[in-house]
């Protein structure tokens, strides 16, 4: 069931385009990635999203109701902002309890409410701290809770953890993750860091220029890109004529073979002439750079590099060709 | 978002109405009437009163010689001050307690502190009998009534600005730089000269201005020091309003002063734009 | 080294020169004898005594006290919503408002009060307690408006964001995140609103009289004329009095003028 649907909203800032007819169906419980380069539109979406701006075109609907009038106050949504906001002039209890003070509960119940949202991020035991006293993670922790406590139907998070330390990061991926699951909230997750949102999310967003480029799930996306620059965005990419001349189509790095030259292709391969350019190993694999003709690629394979494979030599790049995917399919 | 337009109205309703109503209304009526005259209506006469008299000249040289001076001093003394509480104090309380000195005065009516100044800087008062038993002098000199007395007095309530600008200005500039310059071979004169002044020169600048505008526009200090015997412009525009009772000549000598106050800002402001690195300060 | 002493010095001689006026004041007060004499001969009260029964300076002190407080109150009403609109919205001739609200800063006091008195003349309005009013409201307002209008940062933006976000109108927002986190800077535009409207001269001259007058301008009379230790009594009151307003700022909200390293 559709949660969120955003339909076909435009927004300009002074002539300059920053969401160009974004439409999207999210649907309940759905984890959402918004990837894209940097000014591509996604903290504008976001905003949009959460009433924070009003678009010049579209609409914006939650289960089915146009929001798109309603001030932030009363859109069914909670934000998890870039750097928190957390009120400084609050103690951490009282900056989660605000919100359900605000939706019109004695402050006792909204104080046990805050302590229960706090022990879900496992801070219970610094309700009455200061949130500046605190470290990021915690601080970022305290955030999460302020925005879970009210059980909105939708969160949002602007680069929630781009903040925090690679290590922290990764530990809060999976918390965030599991949360997700165990309260069913639907997340829309501004993240500039791929493999991110490879590893959380239901579906990716990519987006280029205010327009949403494509949103599928991460190995459609990876598999099946339907423009070029989500091949080039997330990961790296080959493109090949998908027969000979014509149209190209993405091969990814890890499905380009180098052989020998002369070496016999697998039946129904396609193969053509390069030379070695480049020869890194890194992490455990190796890549392979090539030039055919005025075309660079990329071939990576696990362990070692081949023996013998020294930049300048002449070999054959081979491929399946079921897995040259076509553009803009 | 007719909402906002409608925030934006009540907001805006009070202030640009008593602003219009006392500020902006009342400035242009002191316009009109510098150019107009009871009997033959539009006029440049009240400015070719000011600007063809060799007197009104003396006045408006007096008026900038004195801003000048009070400019010049305040900077040159204002910088070392700023320096020491800055860079070379280094207890807290002391610091604080200089801090508080200093602004003292700004909180401290005109009057209180020319005051000190006229019983200070009197025949027998204490500046002279200080100079003769030093043998500096062997007759007490006249300090009031002189141009050196209404500069002492108006250092004296200038000189925290300058010290606060620069002072703000010397706190943000990085230490960093100045041991580059040391380790590139600069003397230690030489680094304050091409690395540190220049990063300081926008609080030099925003004291100077400050300092500045509030001399040219004085009014309070030099009638108290002056004794009567020297006469800048902004005493000669009140006389006209308070006794004389002219409100176009003394519209034509406010304008005149208005006109001479925002034409110094501007340029100043000009000669700092641009030219001020990391723009930290106003 | 030689120019590290130098600066010492001269520092130290500045700050000599800061104080010595106040200490004259001060000092003179305290004298016994019927002239202002420094040093102080003898030491005595009276003249505080003299001061503080003196129906004229009570009555100055109380139209000053009055005065600065209606201004305060008005440069409040006046400087906020201003702050708001200049920080928070975006219109035409925004920088040309806040030029406006900021001029009196810059602007010579003395023609601003030159002009208040020709307008006033033709509204009636000279020579009394509105008079004064609204001149004063008209300078001290800027203050209000300088010190309020750097607390509007975007992260206090994101704050109020935050506050929407989780359910506040937009005046309990005002309420609950944005008043408390500017009161600093409310605070202390107060206070230096207060302060410039209690020590004007340039501008209530225009428009005092025998009967109503205050204190700065009551002794810029005075002092013309004659040179008593009762104007040094009332001068160090004065000083006392904005030493008691600094050490207050200091402890409530830090004297934040000189950063710290
Ligand atoms: N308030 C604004 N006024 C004018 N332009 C804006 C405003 N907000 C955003 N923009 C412009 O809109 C475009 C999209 O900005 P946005 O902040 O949505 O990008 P983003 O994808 O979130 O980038 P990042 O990854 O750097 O956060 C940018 O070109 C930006 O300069
Ligand atoms: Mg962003």
């Amino acid at each position: 069931m559709t949660l969120l649907a955003i339909d076909d909203i435009t927004k300009s800032f002074a002539g300059h385009k920053a969401l160009d007819h974004v439409t999207l169906d999210i649907r309940q419980g759905e984890f959402i990635s918004l990837l894209g380069p940097s000014g591509c539109g996604k903290t504008t979406l976001l905003r949009t999203v959460a009433g924070f701006m009003t678009a010049d075109k579209g609409r914006i609907l939650i289960d089915g109701e146009d929001v798109s009038r309603l001030p932030p106050e009363r859109r069914p949504l909670n934000t998890v902002f870039q750097n928190y906001a957390l009120f400084p002039h609050m103690t951490v209890l009282e900056n989660v309890a605000y919100g359900p003070r605000r939706a019109g509960l004695a402050r006792a119940e909204a104080e046990r409410r805050a302590e229960e949202a706090l022990e879900m991020v496992g801070l219970a035991a610094m309700s009455r701290r200061n949130p500046a006293a605190m470290s990021g993670g915690q601080q970022q922790r305290v955030a999460l809770a302020r925005a879970i406590v009210n059980r909105p139907k939708l969160l949002l998070l602007d680069e929630p953890l781009s903040a925090l330390d690679l290590q922290l990061r990764k530990r809060m991926q999976i918390e965030l993750k599991q949360l997700q699951v165990q309260l069913g909230i639907t997340f829309i997750f501004v993240t500039h860091d791929q493999d991110e949102a490879m590893a959380m999310s239901d579906r990716i967003a990519v987006m280029s220029a205010g327009r949403l480029e494509q949103c599928d799930a991460p190995e459609a996306i990876y598999r099946r890109p339907r423009t070029r620059f989500v091949a080039e965005f997330i990961g790296e990419a080959n493109f090949l004529p998908l027969d000979g001349a014509g149209p190209e189509g993405v091969l990814r790095p890890e499905d380009l073979r180098v052989l020998p030259e002369g070496e016999a292709l697998p039946p129904g391969w396609r193969g053509l002439p390069a030379r070695v350019t480049g020869v890194t190993y890194v992490g455990g694999t190796s890549n392979i750079y090539l030039a055919a003709g005025p075309r660079e690629l990329l071939a990576r394979s696990y362990g070692l590099p081949p023996a013998g494979m020294t930049a300048g030599r002449t070999v054959q790049a081979g491929f399946d060709p079921a897995n040259l995917h076509p553009l803009g399919a | 978002m007719a909402s906002a337009r409608l925030t934006l109205f009540w907001l805006l309703a009070l202030p640009v109405l008593v602003f219009t109503g006392f500020f902006l209304i009342p400035l242009g009526v002191v316009l009109v009437s510098s150019f107009t005259a009871p009997e033959d209506g539009l006029t440049l006469a009240h400015y070719a009163r000011i600007l063809l008299d060799a007197y009104h000249w003396q006045v408006i040289a007096t008026t900038f010689r004195i801003a000048i001076f009070s400019t010049l001093i305040c900077v040159a003394l204002g910088y070392p001050l700023a320096w020491y509480l800055v860079r070379i104090v280094q207890l807290r309380s002391w610091r604080r307690a200089c801090v508080i000195l200093l602004v003292l005065p700004l909180f401290t009516s005109n009057i209180v502190r020319s005051f000190g100044w006229m019983v200070l800087l009197g025949r027998s008062g204490l500046v002279n009998d200080a100079l003769m038993s030093l043998g500096l002098i062997d007759r007490p000199m006249r300090f009031l009534g002189t141009e050196t007395g209404i500069l002492i007095g108006m250092v004296y309530i200038l000189l925290p600005f300058t010290v606060l600008t620069i002072g703000t200005a010397l706190a943000r500039v990085d230490r960093g730089l100045e041991q580059a310059a040391r380790d590139l071979g600069a003397t230690p004169a030489r680094a304050f000269w091409s690395v540190t002044f220049p990063l300081t020169l926008h609080g030099v600048m925003a004291g100077a201005i400050i300092v500045f505008s509030m001399a040219i526009s004085a009014y309070v200090t030099p009638a108290l020091l002056s004794g009567g015997k020297v006469t800048v412009l902004a005493m000669l525009a009140f006389q006209q309003y308070s006794t004389v009772f002219d409100f176009h000549y003394g519209g034509a000598l406010s304008i005149t002063l208005l006109v001479l106050t925002l034409a110094l800002i501007g340029l100043a402001s000009r000669m700092t734009r641009g030219r001020t690195p990391g723009a930290g300060g106003h | 080294m030689a120019a590290r002493l130098a600066v010492r010095a001269l520092a130290l001689l500045t700050l000599a020169y800061l104080a010595l006026p106040l200490v004259v004041v001060i000092g003179g007060s305290l004298t016994e004898t019927k002239f202002l004499s420094f040093p102080p001969q003898g030491l005595t009260l009276d003249w505080y005594r003299v001061v503080l029964h003196d129906p004229t300076y009570v009555r100055s002190f109380l139209t000053s006290a009055v005065l600065a407080l209606a201004a305060t109150f008005f440069a409040l009403v006046i400087g906020l919503p201003a702050a708001i609109a200049i920080a928070r919205h975006s219109f035409r001739g925004k920088g040309l408002l806040s030029a406006l609200l900021l001029s009196p800063l810059v602007l010579p006091h003395i023609v601003i009060g030159a002009a208040l008195l020709q307008y006033g003349s033709a509204l009636g309005l000279v020579r009394n307690f509105p008079a004064l009013l609204v001149g004063h409201v008209v300078i001290v307002t800027p203050f209000v408006l300088r010190t309020l209008l750097p607390h509007f940062s975007p992260g206090q933006r994101a704050l109020e964001e935050a506050s929407r976000d989780l359910g506040a109108s937009g005046w309990t927002t005002f309420r609950l995140v944005t008043l408390p986190l500017i009161r600093p800077g409310l605070v202390s535009g107060a206070i230096f609103a207060f302060i410039t409207s209690f020590i004007n001269v340039e501008l209530s001259i225009f428009n005092t009289t025998a009967a109503l007058n205050t204190i700065p301008v009551q002794l810029f009379n005075y002092v013309q004329y004659s040179v008593d230790p009762s104007i040094a009594a009332v001068s160090a009151l004065t000083i006392l009095a904005a030493a008691v307003g600094i050490v207050l700022i200091d402890l409530l909200i830090g004297l934040d003028l000189l950063p710290d390293k």
